[in-house]
């Protein structure tokens, strides 16, 4: 008897907390805490965090504290689409933000659609996430927006001939391999071959090997910045020395010390929104409160969640906590100053960010100054 | 080119015949098809990072440590999770189902204080490997073909020659009888988690040193096990061994000729293959009545 009234009071002040917490404003968030990305999603979440901390601490958003819901979507569609559904449908967030990973952003952004709930994708670079219908927004670049740019610089600057390739059998690396080989051809270039790999490898020297054979000019490649940093190292073993074309997943601190001296030379695109005043004096206050606050350097998938998670707080600010008042406050945003460069959206929720080629040499991030704004 | 992918094929085949021979005995003697073969191998390899990167020590002490670590981690598993079960005289699948809680567990340990990120085991500079008879290898290729070939040899003396192996034999070839002419059934299961932890521990320190660390290193490392076992027919020694060489070369010579992409295919293709040719896998021979 006594067990069952304070089994009753229990539940009782639980459902009250309950009650309490549901008023909170929640966001919604899906990364990769375990699988593969697991690196990606520590920094991403740390980003996220940081941004709802800094809300909170300045009084939340009209009085309310700012609740983040955040699910694991292991870099993969199955999990990152059961991870979405759960915050559709049992935590109703009117936001989401995910999308590190197209195989997720993919399925999940059309969900959200659905519900009439905001999708921000971060880095998924898939050309088919967006489209006309509302509701999902991209901040980082598309694969064809990087491509374009990589095979511009490599046939005009690096004076490219022949190419190989080495894609990641991904969405973002059949992609790449697509935009890459059909966009070098188009430039008067002439392509010998492409290799795949599975994502996650880290033997790739038979693939290597059958590219060396091809004595081309130059090597595109599509991989994460751990997979680069074996790529790279396999390369000088079998001394195997092209001019080497990345993609943005090399921006991260991390590949400089994996790779160290291996990576001497490479190239990659990248977006380049940090490249005027504002957004420097941004990135620099963003680079110092996150070490302050976590004791690590921010890589590219915190500034991008980041960002994300202010544009949202910054809806929530100004609209009503639901998916279409957030959608249409977004759709109108222009040039809104973000760590990862100003951010303003095409009428399908593209970003509309140039693309530089930067370079890295003895462990540093080298600028060359070539740059393109394509949508 | 062909003595590149011979060469690529080799390293790769001497790693899971490594991988291989360790799973097959474990088995073969216990009749057990270890989830957690494939976390030895990262648990080596880990401990291998702690030893030579946190502690400072020279890399043969650090693979030592590492393996001895490993050995011992698995024998304390195996009284902890697997010998209560046999105790109580268990199904096989549900000591199968506790060996995959065991490779869960100690994945997220590992996580938990090493981190996700991928960390290196290198401490020096990248250099070109050498080239020999048109091929190019490393310095660490060379020694993980020398290292698994010693092994390999040393343990098949260790099973035909010592008392031990002998056991182990013995109880692979029938438990029952075996404990009756006086096989120490106790001693003889920790042998085999031991041996065959070590073996994956060696292999995890090998392949660290070639592709680095990261948590779930191991997953892949207890497909090629599995696939080189039953290719060489689960339970058979020599068989392991060539599996893991077959394996090796299947895998290398496919991304040779087929494209790329069907890699990971190639060693699932082979498992179904093997599956259907004969119930037990490849080539296990028939015992005498």
């Amino acid at each position: 008897m006594k067990f069952a009234t304070s089994f009753a009071i229990s539940a009782l002040a639980l459902l009250g907390a309950n009650a309490s917490a549901s008023a909170d404003i929640k966001i919604g968030v899906t990364l990769p805490l375990t699988g593969y990305a697991a690196s990606y999603g520590e920094d991403a979440r740390r980003g996220v965090e940081l941004a709802v901390d800094q809300t909170n601490a300045a009084g939340g958003i009209k009085g309310q504290k700012i609740q983040l819901v955040i699910e694991d979507d292991a870099g993969a569609g199955k999990v990152g689409v059961a991870a979405t559904q759960k915050l559709v449908s049992i935590d109703k967030v009117p936001v989401i933000i995910g999308g590190m990973m197209s195989s997720v952003a993919l399925p999940a952004s059309q969900i959200a659609r659905s519900n009439k709930i905001v999708y921000l994708s971060t880095t998924s670079s898939h050309p088919d996430l967006t489209s006309p219908g509302g509701f999902i927004y991209r901040l980082a670049s598309s694969t064809a927006a990087q491509s374009s740019t990589a095979v511009e610089f490599s046939v005009h600057v690096l004076k490219a001939k022949t190419a190989v390739g080495l894609f990641a059998a991904s969405e973002s690396g059949l992609v790449a391999s697509k935009t890459i080989e059909t966009g070098f051809e188009k430039q008067g270039g002439k392509w010998f071959a492409s290799e795949k790999f599975q994502t996650g490898a880290t033997d790739f020297r038979t693939q290597l090997a059958k590219l060396k054979a091809h004595n081309a000019d130059i090597l595109f490649i599509s991989a994460t910045h751990k997979e680069a940093a074996q790529i790279f190292r396999q390369m000088v073993e079998l001394n195997f020395k092209p001019k080497v074309m990345g993609s943005s997943f090399w921006y991260d601190p991390t590949i400089l010390e994996l790779a160290g001296e291996t990576a001497n030379g490479v190239h990659f695109t990248v977006e380049a929104g940090e490249d005027n005043p504002e957004a420097k004096k941004l990135n620099a206050e963003f680079t110092a409160a996150f070490k302050a606050k976590f004791n690590k350097d921010p890589g590219i998938t915190a500034s991008y969640f980041y960002d994300a998670a202010q544009l949202a707080i910054n809806a929530l600010k100004n609209a009503d906590p639901s998916g279409p008042a957030i959608d249409r406050w977004i759709a109108q945003v222009k040039s809104y100053p973000g760590v990862t460069g100003h951010i303003s959206f095409t009428t399908i929720g593209d970003s509309i960010i140039p693309i530089t080629v930067r370079k890295i040499e003895n462990r540093k991030f080298i600028e060359t100054g070539f740059t393109r704004t394509t949508k | 080119m062909l003595s590149q992918i011979v060469v690529n094929s080799i390293v790769s085949g001497a790693i899971y015949a490594l991988l291989a021979f360790g799973f097959t005995i474990t088995y073969g003697t216990l009749k057990f098809f270890n989830m957690a073969h494939g976390v030895a191998f990262t648990v080596g390899a880990y401990l291998c990072y702690f030893f030579r990167i946190s502690l400072g020590l020279d890399l043969p002490w650090a693979v030592s440590c590492a393996v001895i670590g490993t050995a011992v981690a698995m024998v304390l598993v195996d009284l902890v999770a697997y010998a209560r079960l046999r105790a109580r005289h268990a199904p096989s699948w549900a000591m199968v189902v506790s060996s995959l809680g065991v490779a869960i567990f100690l994945e997220a340990t590992l996580s938990l204080v090493f981190g996700t990120d991928t960390l290196t085991l290198r401490t020096g500079a990248t250099k070109p490997g050498l080239a020999i008879l048109g091929a190019i290898i490393t310095p660490t290729q060379i020694a993980i073909l020398l290292v698994s070939t010693v092994l390999v040899a040393l343990l098949t003396i260790y099973l035909h020659m010592t008392r031990r192996g002998k056991a182990l034999r013995a109880m692979a070839d029938d438990s029952e009888l075996s404990v009756v002419i006086g096989v120490q059934p106790r001693a003889t299961y920790m042998s085999t988690f031991a041996l065959a932890s070590g073996l994956a521990a060696v292999a995890g320190c090998l392949v660290a040193l070639e592709t680095d660390l990261y948590p779930t290193m191991g997953h892949s490392a207890l497909l090629k096990a599995i696939v080189a076992s039953i290719v060489g027919g689960i339970g058979n020694v020599p068989g392991a061994v060539f599996g893991g060489l077959f394996l090796g070369f299947a895998e290398n010579f496919g991304i040779w000729k087929l494209s790329s992409g069907w890699q990971d295919g190639i060693a699932l293709a082979l498992l179904l293959i093997f599956l259907l040719l004969r119930k037990s896998g490849g080539f296990l021979t028939r015992k005498a009545s």
